[in-house]
């Protein structure tokens, strides 16, 4: 992703900024590198809450994380409703705030003419 | 007579097999107002873009307050921070950065290349673009600001590393008559202020208005120049006739 993010910083302004005596690390640090980490940030944070979701996956592997201690805990008590309820709920409580966040980012810094 | 701010001579650049300028010769002395006129193609941005060293070029010379660019490779090092302080330019698109205020733009080199006190730097940025009508828009986002507002941050921004010589690419492009006017008044205070202009335009009456003199530039040469009235009135070169003829003057 960065990578493609440091190619979109249009070409123009990184010659406006030599032009004005900038050295190429200062083209970097001041104009190239905070437009990138800025096109990059929203879908990045979509990446996370992503991942967070799949991390639920490595229950499979026997590792303990939110979905297996659900699993764990639905066993004990013999029943799933309450567990899984509890489970989406707190699945919900970490990603939303993080998707609301995403959104106002991509608002924030949408490009113009986007 | 004013030494020459810029002086070109015979620059030969090309593009794979297109010789794109083929021996501009063109001097621009101080407090001069310089149009630099043609067609499409003609090579008037390729012109601008070698004398502030973005573009090199493969015979000739180009001297900019008495620095002085060689063929065959960019300037680099000493040269390149002596051309910064010497020529400034502002882009038919502005390029302003995305990511910073207007303020910000404006203060960016004063602060990161002169090394001048950020509250400094402010204080003389907030005059610049107090001077050029665009101080209310400080905080603004470049992608907040009209075409005109962003030009004028643009202008200011390449002045605020105080050059002697600022270069304009198409600045009428995008501006209405009423914005033109504005820009030609603001362009006039800059001469006042002792800075020389050389303007890349197509445009026959925003160079009438507001040049001291105007080079004619056609298939990679300077094919006519003289003052405004003497080349876009009674021009002798067919292709200031057929510029003109293409504006519709």
């Amino acid at each position: 992703m960065f990578p493609q993010v440091l190619g979109a910083v249009p070409a123009g302004q990184l010659e406006a900024a030599r032009i004005l005596g900038l050295s190429e690390g200062q083209v970097f640090r001041l104009v190239r590198a905070p437009q990138a980490f800025r096109l990059a940030l929203a879908p990045m944070t979509n990446d996370f809450v992503a991942l967070l979701k799949d991390s639920s996956l490595v229950s499979v592997i026997t590792v303990v994380e939110l979905t297996k201690q659900t699993s764990i805990f639905a066993t004990n008590i013999g029943s799933w409703v309450i567990p899984g309820a509890l489970c989406g709920a707190l699945y919900l409580a970490m990603s939303l705030p993080l998707a609301r966040l995403a959104r106002k980012l991509e608002a924030r810094w949408r490009r113009p003419g986007e | 007579m004013n030494p020459p701010v810029l002086a070109i001579r015979d620059l030969r650049l090309s593009r794979g097999d297109r010789e794109v300028l083929r021996g501009v010769d063109l001097s621009v002395v101080r407090g001069e107002f310089a149009a630099l006129m043609g067609p499409s193609g003609g090579g008037k941005t390729t012109v601008l873009r070698a004398v502030v060293g973005l573009e090199a070029f493969h015979e000739g010379t180009i001297d900019v307050d008495g620095t002085r660019l060689e063929a065959g490779s960019l300037p680099a090092g000493g040269a390149r921070r002596d051309l910064t302080r010497k020529v400034g330019m502002v882009f038919q698109l502005h390029h302003l950065f995305e990511h910073l205020t207007a303020l910000e733009n404006v203060v960016l080199a004063p602060v990161h290349v002169q090394r001048i006190p950020r509250t400094v730097a402010e204080s003389r940025a907030l005059g610049s673009l107090g001077a050029l009508g665009v101080s209310h828009r400080a905080r603004a986002l470049p992608r907040e600001l009209s075409g005109g507002e962003a030009q004028r941050v643009a202008i200011a921004r390449a002045l605020a590393v105080d050059p002697p010589l600022l270069l304009m690419d198409e600045p009428t492009a995008a501006l209405d008559p009423a914005r033109r006017a504005d820009l030609g008044a603001a362009l006039k205070g800059l001469l006042q202020g002792g800075r020389t202009l050389l303007v890349a335009t197509h445009d026959v009456e925003f160079a009438r208005d507001h040049a001291t003199r105007v080079a004619i530039l056609s298939e990679g040469r300077v094919v006519e120049e003289g003052s405004p009235h003497e080349v876009l009135t009674f021009p002798r070169h067919p292709a200031t006739r057929r510029l003109l003829v293409s504006e519709g003057r």
